[in-house]
């Protein structure tokens, strides 16, 4: 049994805050994955929480918080510990490089003297970090030795490890990131990993009230819970009084009018969508409004409804400013961003912080803008590109045995990182666009651990309710093969071994869809699915990102549905 | 998103994929921008190439797909050990071995070839640019009256029949990239709507040779060939009155300049007939007879009435342009009615015939002929 212990650093929080049981089983999860054995939290201060504050962010030396918060934890625990986790949690935007290298210096430290010990003990160090450091970077290379003798892992939030090899057989990809975002459980968690993001060229107006071009357009459709959470959650945080009134502007965002009425109606709050009605009603002094919009990119918006608002006699101190999306926060730590109108100061909270989008070199060139209320169903050339080209290229990973790797291709993994809840949103829509069924178990199998399909697995699971099976490659890969006997040898020894996606595949009923992040040769298809087949369970479609082979597709008595895709194989 | 102006909402409706014409064109703006890697670029050419080969309109694809090409071959070296199709493979080499040209003009008779050469301004006595399997070819810079430049290729055949056409046009098209083919010589006339040293201009050609042999007897299917839209949308600039008055000019100017050449044989009061001549549009038929037999009028009632001239090459040469994708006209000027008694008149009348054909084919260059380029395709 290895008793293990968790320091949990969190970025941007000023206070000590509860760690929740669901994060505590993910630890626990997590350790026993990697040690491959029973695990147990350690009975004396099994968590210790770190709150890094923004100042403490900023500072940039190796006598920090960070690295004695280590060091104590690490001296604390090493007559009881087995394994250390160290996490750090926190908006993406606000981690640094310094931290990650005061974290790497700590373990390094605590191992060093652990060895020169007598009574040494073998103690591994589990870090989770936001993103896997390059392996130029400074505290991969302070823990080289160790990450090669496994004594150190470290996970990326996506579930990315330095594992390599080792980590398919212990963890798939789409359980850990659905193990950490229910751990992560917070509603800001779940609106960054469901808020659609669509790529194009959007009208806006600018700050000089010309109109501009925005890249990206927002759509919450599938947070509406997690918004009406994160509301009614600031109303109680900031204090409004009981007789405040929720004005609303989402003209187009409709997703944000439920979650506005939910909260109203459950606060026992006036709620009025400022868009609907030709002036607000004159306000008293005594009056309070919580100004709610949708999205704030150049505040321009914000400040004309508060000139309607202010023009009812309402005073200036007396309205409140919440926006779910906010482009240039200037507080990241207080969640707000600041501005200025009519001569007074508005610090507007915000849920989550998106990228501005409004710098474009290409505008000359652009056709027109993007139509915001209409969508093609497959994606058009300019989105595919333009999530390519922010993705850029790579030599193909993931390369299936039978054929030699791609010279180049898309760097899916990033193009599905950034853009997972549109692609999957779009593919929900093809889905019943096409008249497929949806299978009846609601269940799709797609390569294990392949970084792309594994993230759009996660985001099916949260959007679209679907459970995804990963399937391991080898086995795909043999099963994609004419080799017949070597596909009965197979079958033979997955039955015997019976993993857990056999017994999950086994288990479900009706029809099953394949998922993969492209389709090149068609190989990897055909062995998911001979799999599907051969637990005598019929496919009802085929599911890609991208098709590469659209004169195989074609062949294939089963429909293959792609969100793009051109002759390239 | 709150900052931009409120657009209209509309029904749900079923959801539609984009026009292949205009992700074609996206791929194009693409490979026009200089700041994305050549890695990358290499495959947005490759979809901008698998996107024009979806779109119906063949003669716009394949502007639209050379446009890409060479937007690609002009910035980026081949990648080694590519994966992409051979035919891929083979469209970017063809791209990067051919040479682009904005107009080949294709003639048969070395009368015909002169007078090309000679609307054109091209020294009768210069000697060819190029030789293909015994094909001359002779290249000129033409100026259009807006002042664009065009680089302009005559090529004279040699061989006559609309078999031997479309060989010598692929043969043309296996080294050469034009962005327009025209067909420009002589042809025989309905009398009494066309006079002798009149032109006309494809508004179709009439393969008139096709037919099914029943054994009640041979059943007609003839094949007509239509020019792009686009080219004829050119056409209609030059086909008003005010063109014609140029026609003649340049026509006049060229017999002038011809009728001191020694060896050159021009009938007599020339310039009297320059003031009757005419051009107009109308169903050129085609086949593989030299037509002397009166029986040219009949292809009214049989085949089309707006059937005005016969030939023997014009339906060889479109069904190699159809086929290749490329815009293309024919322009053919009268030197005989196709009657029994007219070796003579032809042979009298082919010179100033063809000259009436390539100053038409000259003042539609001059007036009215686009070329594609990447801004019209953008």
């Amino acid at each position: 049994m290895k008793r293990f212990r968790a320091l949990q650093f969190r970025l941007g929080a000023a206070s000590p805050n509860e760690i929740k049981p669901q994060c505590i089983a993910f630890y626990r999860w997590l350790v026993q994955r990697v040690t491959l054995e029973d695990v147990e939290i350690s009975p004396d201060n099994p968590i210790d929480y770190v709150p890094l504050s923004y100042e403490d962010i900023g500072q940039n030396n190796q006598c920090t918080r960070v690295h004695a918060a280590c060091t104590a934890a690490f001296a604390e625990g090493r007559s009881s510990v087995d394994v250390f986790v160290v996490d750090v949690e926190g908006p993406a935007s606000l981690a640094r490089s310094h931290i990650s290298i005061q974290i790497a210096h700590a373990v390094s430290l605590a191992i060093a003297e652990e060895d020169d010990r007598t009574d040494k003990r073998d103690m591994q160090f589990i870090l989770i970090q936001h993103e896997l450091p390059p392996e130029t970077e400074s505290s991969r290379i302070i823990l080289a030795q160790h990450l090669e003798s496994g004594r150190v892992a470290i996970f990326s939030h996506a579930g990315r490890s330095t594992l390599g090899k080792q980590s398919p057989r212990r963890y798939n990809l789409e359980e850990f990131r659905l193990k950490l975002t229910i751990a992560q459980g917070s509603p800001e968690a779940l609106l960054s990993r469901k808020m659609i993001r669509r790529v194009g060229r959007f009208a806006m107006r600018g700050r000089k009230g010309a109109i501009e071009c925005s890249r990206f357009f927002y759509d919450g459709r599938y947070c509406e819970a997690e918004i009406a959470s994160l509301l009614e959650d600031e109303i109680v945080r900031a204090g409004l009084p009981d007789d405040c009134r929720i004005c609303y502007w989402c003209p187009d965002s409709p997703w944000l009018t439920a979650p506005a009425e939910a909260v109203a109606l459950r606060l026992g709050l006036r709620a009025t969508d400022l868009y609907r009605i030709e002036s607000p009603s004159a306000f008293g002094a005594d009056d309070y409004v919580l100004l709610l919009v949708d999205c704030m990119v150049t505040g321009r918006t914000f400040a004309g409804l508060l000139d309607r608002l202010l023009d009812t006699g309402l005073d200036s101190s007396r309205v409140y400013g919440v926006t779910v999306l906010a482009a240039s926060p200037t507080d990241f730590q207080s969640h707000t961003r600041r501005m200025e109108h009519r001569g007074a100061i508005y610090e507007v909270s915000y849920f989550m912080a998106i990228e501005n989008g409004t710098e474009c070199d290409w505008c000359e060139q652009c056709p027109g803008y993007t139509n915001r209320q209409e969508e093609y169903l497959r994606l058009t050339a300019d989105e595919h590109w333009e999530m390519a080209i922010a993705a850029g290229v790579k030599r193909e990973e993931d390369v299936p045995d039978y054929r030699l790797g791609m010279p180049v291709v898309i760097d899916y993994p990033q193009v599905v990182d950034k853009n997972a809840p549109w692609l999957v949103s779009k593919m929900g829509v093809l889905l019943a666009e096409e008249g497929v069924e949806i299978p009846g178990s609601n269940l799709f199998v797609c390569p294990l651990d392949e970084h792309g399909s594994s993230v759009l697995a996660e985001c099916l699971s949260l959007l679209l309710n679907l459970d995804v099976v990963g399937i391991p490659r080898e086995t795909v890969d043999t099963f994609g093969s004419d080799n017949e006997p070597l596909r009965e040898a197979e079958w033979r020894r997955i039955g015997e071994k019976r993993p857990i996606w056999y017994v999950r595949l086994g288990g479900s009923v009706g029809r099953v869809g394949l998922l993969d992040e492209f389709n090149a040769s068609g190989r990897t298809l055909l062995g998911l699915r001979r799999v599907v087949e051969r637990f005598g369970k019929d496919v009802s479609c085929m599911l890609v990102l991208n098709d590469l082979n659209p004169e195989w597709s074609e062949h294939q008595d089963v429909n293959v549905l792609s969100l793009y895709g051109w002759q390239s194989y | 998103m709150t900052d931009g102006p409120t657009p209209e909402r509309r029904p749900n409706e079923p959801k539609k994929d984009e026009p292949e014409k205009e992700s074609a064109k996206a791929t194009l703006r693409l490979l026009a921008r200089p700041d994305i890697p050549s890695d990358l670029r290499r495959l947005i050419v490759q979809d901008h190439v698998y996107k024009c080969a979806n779109i119906g309109d063949t003669a716009h694809a394949r502007d639209m797909e050379y446009a890409g090409l060479r937007l690609y071959t002009e910035k980026d070296a081949r990648l080694p050990g590519s994966s992409a199709s051979f035919a891929f493979e083979d469209k970017v080499e063809f791209v990067q071995t051919r040479k682009s040209i904005d107009v080949v003009i294709v003639t048969t008779l070395t009368q015909e070839a002169r007078a090309m050469k000679k609307a054109l301004a091209i020294d009768a006595q210069r000697a060819r640019d190029d030789v293909l399997n015994g094909m001359e070819l002779w290249q000129t810079d033409f100026v259009q009256d807006n002042g664009r430049h065009l680089s302009v290729m005559v090529a004279r055949t040699a061989d006559r029949g609309p078999t031997e056409c479309a060989a010598a046009c692929g043969a043309i098209l296996a080294h050469y990239i034009p962005g327009c083919l025209l067909l420009v010589g002589i042809a025989a006339g309905i009398k009494g709507l066309l006079n002798l040293g009149d032109a006309v201009v494809s508004q179709r050609v009439l393969d008139y040779e096709g037919r099914r042999a029943a054994s009640d007897g041979d059943k007609k299917r003839p094949q007509y060939y239509e020019p792009p839209k686009r080219i004829l949308r050119n056409l209609d600039k030059v086909l008003d009155d005010e063109a014609k008055p140029l026609w003649r000019d340049l026509l006049s100017v060229c017999i002038q300049g011809l009728r001191d050449t020694r060896g050159v044989e021009l009938p007599g009061s020339l310039e009297d007939n320059v003031d009757e001549s005419d051009w107009e549009d109308g169903i050129i038929a085609s086949g593989y007879a030299l037509l002397a037999n009166g029986s040219l009028p009949s292809f009214q009632d049989e085949y089309h009435d707006k059937v005005r001239a016969a030939e023997t090459e014009a339906s060889g040469f479109a069904a190699t342009c159809r086929e290749q994708g490329i815009p293309w006209l024919v322009f053919r000027g009268i030197s005989d009615f196709g009657g029994p008694d007219d070796s003579r008149t032809r042979r009298l009348w082919r010179l100033r015939a063809a000259l009436a054909a390539a100053a038409a084919a000259a003042v539609f260059l001059r007036l009215a002929y686009e070329p594609a380029n990447e801004e019209d395709l953008f």
